[in-house]
C-alpha cells in the first residue's frame, strides 16, 4: 500500500509520506520510543545549524558537545546503565563492599545504536564543515528515521543519503529488478540460512549439560554462519526496498568470510559501522599517525568501544578486544614479513585458499566470545576447542534439509561475487540459467519458510 | 526523437521477461521433477524414506486420510487404526480381565506415558500395566478415554498423562488437525469450561468405521468438515481440503508452511515467555479436567496419578500452571522436569524428542513410590503368591488415626486378608 501510494505522488509528498510510514513502522514495535528518536532529531537539526552559524571554535565545540551528548546520553541509558551499574556492584563486591545497584528494568528501543550513530555522523560532518545542514526539519527527520534502514542499518552517511531525499527520484526498471532481487535474496539468506541453524546454535550455547568438542566446534561455525545471514539478509533487504522506493544505501557487507586478514575483514564486514568508528573515532584519536604504540593504542580502543556497541555485556567487550588484538598483530606480522611476501609473490597469492582459511577460523573464534552466554563458557568453550576430546557430537541437531541447500546456494553465489568483485555479476548469465537460478532460490525458500522463525540478531542492537 | 533510451528500455523489458518467462519454467521443471522423484509408496506399509516423507508432509489432511484408510482394517494403516478411544477400551478391558497379576495400572495419554508404562513394567512385574494412548494425545484424549474406561476398568491405579506440547491440542477434535505432517485420523471430545462446568462437544464421527463410512458418504463428510470449522480451532480448510494443487511439491511446501505458522499461532495464544495463561480457557480447563480425574477416581475407590512431561520448548511451564491445583487438592503427581531438565539436550533420547530410557525408569519408580506410600496392596487370597519385600507405611486411616507400619515378607506366603484400603 505505501509502494503504491508512493509512486503515485509527487516528491515532496513522498518525503512525507515516507517520513509517517517511517514513524508508524518503528511505532508497531513500541511507540513510546518515538519520543527517543523525535529528541534525537529536534536536537541533532538545531544544533546543526547552531554550528554552521556560529564561527567560534568554542561555540561550535559546544553545541557538537551537545549533540554528542544527547545521543550518547540516551544510548548510554537505555543501553548500557545496567550493565555499568551490576558491573560496578560486583567491583565493589570483589573489594567486600556490599553496594545497591538500582535496578531500572529498562527495555532496550529497537535500533537506537543504528540511528544515534547515524545523527552524530550528521553533526560531526557538520562541524567539519563537510556537509551543509538540512534546510527541512521534515527532510532531516525523514533522514533520521528512514524505515528501511531505521533498525538494523546500514549507518547511512548524511552526505549519501540527504541529497536523495532533496532531490526528486526516479524509479528505473533495473533499480526495480535488482530491488526485487535483494528482497528474495535477503529472506533467503534470513529464512533458510540464520533460522534454520539458529536451532542448532541455540541448543549448544543455551545448553546447561554437557557439550561435545564437536558440538562446540560445530556450533561456532554455524554461528557465523547465522549471524552473517542474519545480519547481511536484513541489509538486503533494506537496499532491496530503499531501491524500490529510488534510494541508494550503501553495501554494507561484501562477502566478508572470503577476507585473508583481520584488515580486509573490517573492510567487508558491516562496513557502515567500520568506516563510522575508522572516521568519527580511530582518525580523530591519532589513526596511525604516531607511532607504533598509539597505532595500537588507537586501534583497540576503537574496537573495544566497537565491540561494547554490540551489547551491554562483557562478552561483547572481549569480542572487540580480540578483533584489535588481531588487527595490531597482523600489523606487525605483515610489516615484519613485508619483504619476504614481495620476494614470493607469485607463493603468497597461491596460498590464498589456505589465508582465507586459517582467517576464517580466527573469525569464528571470535563469534564463539561474542555468542557465549557467560565468562564461564567463554572459558569452558575454549578448552574444548583446544583439548579437542573425540570426534562425536552429543547435542548438536542436523540443521534442516532446506538449510543445507541453502548453505550451498550462498557458498556458491558468494564465491563468484568474490571472484568477479562484482554483486550483480547473475546478469551477466545467459537468460535461461538466470531463469532457473531465480527459481531454485524462490523454491528453496519456500522449503525453508517451515523453519521454525527467529527474530533478527541485530535487532537487539 | 532520441530513440536509443526507448529502445534501451524496450531491450531492457524484453529480457526481463524472456528471464521471466525461464523463471516460471524453472519452477515448473523443479516441481514436475520432484512430484515424479519423490512420489510416496503405493503400498501403505511401506516406510517412506525421509526425503520422500518431506515433500510430502504437505499434502492436504484429506488426502492424507483417503490414503491411509482402506475398505477394511487390514488394508487400512496402522497410524489411522491408533488412537481410536472406544476401540482401545474395548480389546484394553478384554486383556485387563484375564490378567494373572496381582494389581492393575492404566495410563491414559501419549506416547511419553507409554514409554514410563514400558519402564513400569520392568520395574513392578506384579502390575498389570494397561496402555490406552493416542499419538501426541491432547489432554482431552486422555480424560474422555479415562471417564469411559473407569466403571468397567478393573484397574487399582489410574494415571493422567499430559505433554506440555499437547495442551495447546485441547483445542482439537482430532490427531488430524494438530498433527498436520501425520495425521492421525482418531478423534476426541472437545471440552470447555463454561459456567462454573465443562461442556463437552463429542465428535459426529467416533470411531475408524464412521470415518470410513464418510469416506464415500458425502454428506457425513461435509457435517464432519463443519464441526470442525465450528470447533477444532487447526482446522483450517487451506490445510484440511484435497485439491488439485496436492500434486504440486511448491504447494506442498507452502501449505506445510502454512501448517508451522497456524500451530505457532494456536500455541503463543495460551504460552509466553512467562507460561502458560493461567487465564485462558484452555488452562483454565485442563485444571478442571485434572481434578475431575482425581476425584472421579477416588470416588471409585482408585488412585489418581498425575504425570507431567515438561518437554522442550517448555521449560517447567506445564508443572506451574497445574502446581496449585495439584497440591491445595492433594492430587498426587510425578513431575519430569525434577528428574530432567527440559531444555537440556542431554534429557533426550537419539530421536531428540522423547526423554531418555534412564529418566523414563527415574519416572517410573517414582510413580511406584507415590503407590507405595499411598496405596495399601490389594491381595487376592486365591492368587496367592507375593514375589517381592515392600515397606509400607500408611500415615492416617480414614478418622481412625492409626498409624503401624507393615512389612510383607517374600515369596510362598499366601496371604489372607482380602481387603484394599486406599488412603486419601
Amino acid at each position: 500500500m505505501v509502494y503504491i501510494l508512493y509512486v503515485l505522488l509527487p516528491h515532496h509528498k513522498q518525503n512525507r509520506m515516507l517520513l509517517l510510514a517511517s514513524y508508524v513502522f518503528y511505532s508497531a514495535w513500541d511507540w513510546r520510543f518515538l519520543s527517543l528518536i523525535f529528541i534525537s532529531t529536534v536536537v541533532d537539526y538545531h544544533t546543526a545549524h547552531a554550528i554552521e552559524k556560529n564561527n567560534q571554535a568554542t561555540k561550535r565545540r559546544l553545541y557538537l558537545l551537545l549533540s554528542i551528548s544527547t545521543n550518547l546520553g540516551l544510548l548510554g541509558f537505555f543501553k548500557y546503565y545496567g550493565f555499568f551499574s551490576e558491573s560496578l556492584a560486583h567491583l565493589f563486591f570483589m573489594f567486600g563492599v556490599q553496594i545497591d545497584n538500582v535496578t531500572l528494568n529498562i527495555v532496550l528501543p529497537v535500533g537506537i545504536s543504528f540511528y544515534t550513530f547515524q545523527t552524530m555522523s550528521y553533526t560531526i560532518d557538520i562541524y567539519n564543515r563537510k556537509l551543509k545542514p538540512a534546510d527541512n526539519f521534515l527532510d532531516f527527520a525523514l533522514f533520521v528515521a528512514f524505515f528501511p534502514q531505521l533498525v538494523a542499518g546500514p549507518i547511512e552517511r548524511a552526505k549519501n543519503l540527504l541529497p536523495q531525499i532533496y532531490n526528486s527520484r526516479n524509479l528505473t526498471l533495473d533499480q526495480t529488478f535488482r530491488g526485487i532481487y535483494l528482497i528474495l535474496w535477503g529472506l533467503f539468506k534470513k529464512v533458510v540460512i540464520a533460522d534454520g541453524l539458529a536451532t542448532a546454535v541455540n541448543t549448544v550455547y543455551n545448553t546447561p549439560g554437557t557439550v561435545s568438542s564437536v558440538d562446540v566446534l560445530l556450533a561456532t561455525v554455524y554461528f557465523s554462519l547465522q549471524i552473517y545471514c542474519d545480519f547481511s539478509g536484513y541489509s538486503d533487504i533494506a537496499r532491496g526496498v530503499s531501491k524500490l522506493l529510488g534510494f541508494e544505501l550503501i553495501i554494507n557487507f561484501k562477502v566478508p568470510y572470503f577476507s585473508d586478514s583481520p584488515s580486509e575483514f573490517w573492510r567487508r564486514w558491516h562496513i557502515s559501522l567500520s568506516e563510522w568508528l575508522r572516521d568519527y573515532l580511530y582518525i580523530p584519536i591519532g589513526g596511525n599517525r604516531h607511532g607504533v604504540f598509539k597505532t595500537f593504542r588507537n586501534l583497540m580502543l576503537t574496537m573495544t568501544l566497537g565491540g561494547l556497541w554490540h551489547g551491554a555485556a562483557w562478552n561483547f567487550i572481549f569480542w572487540g578486544i580480540y578483533h584489535g588484538l588481531l588487527l595490531s598483530f597482523y600489523r606487525i606480522i605483515a610489516s615484519l614479513f613485508k619483504k619476504s611476501v614481495q620476494a614470493n609473490f607469485n607463493f603468497f597469492k597461491l596460498m590464498l585458499p589456505v589465508r582465507v582459511l586459517v582467517f576464517f577460523t580466527f573469525t569464528c573464534f571470535g563469534w564463539l566470545l561474542f555468542r557465549a552466554n557467560s565468562i564461564e563458557q567463554i572459558l569452558s568453550f575454549t578448552n574444548k576447542l583446544i583439548f579437542f576430546e573425540g570426534f562425536q557430537t552429543i547435542i548438536i541437531p542436523q540443521p534442516p534439509f532446506a538449510t543445507i541447500i541453502g548453505l550451498i546456494f550462498l557458498i556458491f553465489l558468494d564465491f563468484f561475487e568474490y571472484l568477479t568483485g562484482n554483486d550483480k555479476f547473475y546478469n551477466r548469465f545467459y537468460p535461461p540459467i538466470r531463469g532457473y537460478l531465480y527459481a531454485s532460490i524462490v523454491f528453496v525458500l519456500i522449503m525453508g519458510m517451515s523453519n521454525a522463525p527467529e527474530k533478527f540478531i541485530y535487532f537487539a542492537f | 526523437m532520441d530513440i536509443f533510451p526507448e529502445m534501451k528500455k524496450f531491450c531492457r523489458l524484453r529480457e526481463f521477461f524472456t528471464v521471466f518467462l525461464w523463471y516460471i519454467i524453472g519452477m515448473v521443471s523443479i516441481d514436475l521433477s520432484l512430484y515424479i522423484l519423490f512420489q510416496l509408496p503405493e503400498d501403505i506399509f511401506e516406510e517412506p524414506s525421509a526425503i520422500v516423507n518431506y515433500f510430502n508432509y504437505g499434502i492436504s489432511v484429506e488426502k492424507k486420510l483417503r490414503r491411509q484408510i482402506g475398505p477394511t482394517i487390514e488394508s487400512t494403516s496402522l497410524l489411522a487404526r491408533a488412537g481410536w478411544i472406544n476401540n482401545n477400551i474395548d480389546n484394553k478391558q478384554k486383556n485387563a480381565n484375564t490378567s494373572d497379576k496381582l494389581q492393575s495400572i492404566t495410563f491414559y495419554g501419549m506416547s511419553f506415558t507409554n514409554k514410563i508404562a514400558e519402564a513400569f513394567k520392568k520395574i513392578s512385574p506384579n502390575f498389570s500395566v494397561r496402555k490406552i494412548s493416542g499419538p501426541g494425545a491432547p489432554p482431552n484424549h486422555s480424560y474422555f478415554a479415562f471417564s469411559k474406561d473407569i466403571k468397567a476398568n478393573q484397574s487399582d491405579i489410574f494415571v493422567f498423562g499430559i505433554l506440555a506440547s499437547s495442551v495447546e491440542g485441547m483445542m482439537s477434535m482430532t490427531g488430524a488437525t494438530i498433527g498436520f505432517e501425520g495425521a492421525a485420523a482418531y478423534t476426541y471430545p472437545i471440552y470447555r469450561w463454561k459456567h462454573n462446568e465443562l461442556e463437552v462437544t463429542f465428535p459426529i464421527i467416533s470411531n475408524l468405521d464412521d470415518l470410513r463410512k464418510s469416506l464415500t458418504n458425502d454428506q457425513l463428510w461435509i457435517a464432519w468438515e463443519d464441526q470442525l470449522e465450528s470447533n477444532d480451532s487447526y482446522y483450517c480448510p487451506f490445510l484440511f481440503k484435497k485439491n488439485i494443487l496436492d500434486s504440486s511439491v511448491i504447494f506442498r511446501l507452502i501449505r506445510r508452511a502454512w501448517s508451522k505458522h497456524k500451530i505457532n499461532k494456536i500455541r503463543d495464544s495460551i504460552l509466553s515467555a512467562d507460561g502458560f495463561d493461567e487465564k485462558s480457557n484452555t488452562i483454565v480447563t485442563l485444571k478442571m479436567l485434572v481434578k475431575s480425574f482425581s476425584s472421579k477416581a477416588i470416588k471409585n475407590g482408585k488412585l489418581p496419578i498425575v504425570l507431567l512431561h515438561n518437554n522442550r520448548g517448555y521449560h517447567n511451564h506445564l508443572f506451574l500452571a497445574l502446581k496449585s491445583l495439584l497440591e491445595t487438592n492433594d492430587i498426587p503427581y510425578v513431575s519430569s522436569h525434577e528428574i530432567a531438565p527440559p531444555e537440556d539436550p542431554n534429557s533426550y533420547g537419539a530421536d531428540n524428542y522423547h526423554f531418555k530410557n534412564e529418566i523414563d525408569d527415574k519416572m517410573a519408580h517414582k510413580i511406584l513410590e507415590i503407590i507405595h506410600s499411598r496405596y495399601k496392596t490389594k491381595f487376592h487370597a486365591d492368587r496367592g503368591l507375593i514375589e517381592e519385600v515392600e515397606h509400607f507405611r500408611l500415615n492416617q486411616l480414614d478418622n481412625k488415626n492409626i498409624t503401624y507400619t507393615t512389612t510383607f515378607l517374600t515369596s510362598r506366603i499366601k496371604v489372607k486378608c482380602k481387603e484394599s484400603l486406599y488412603i486419601t
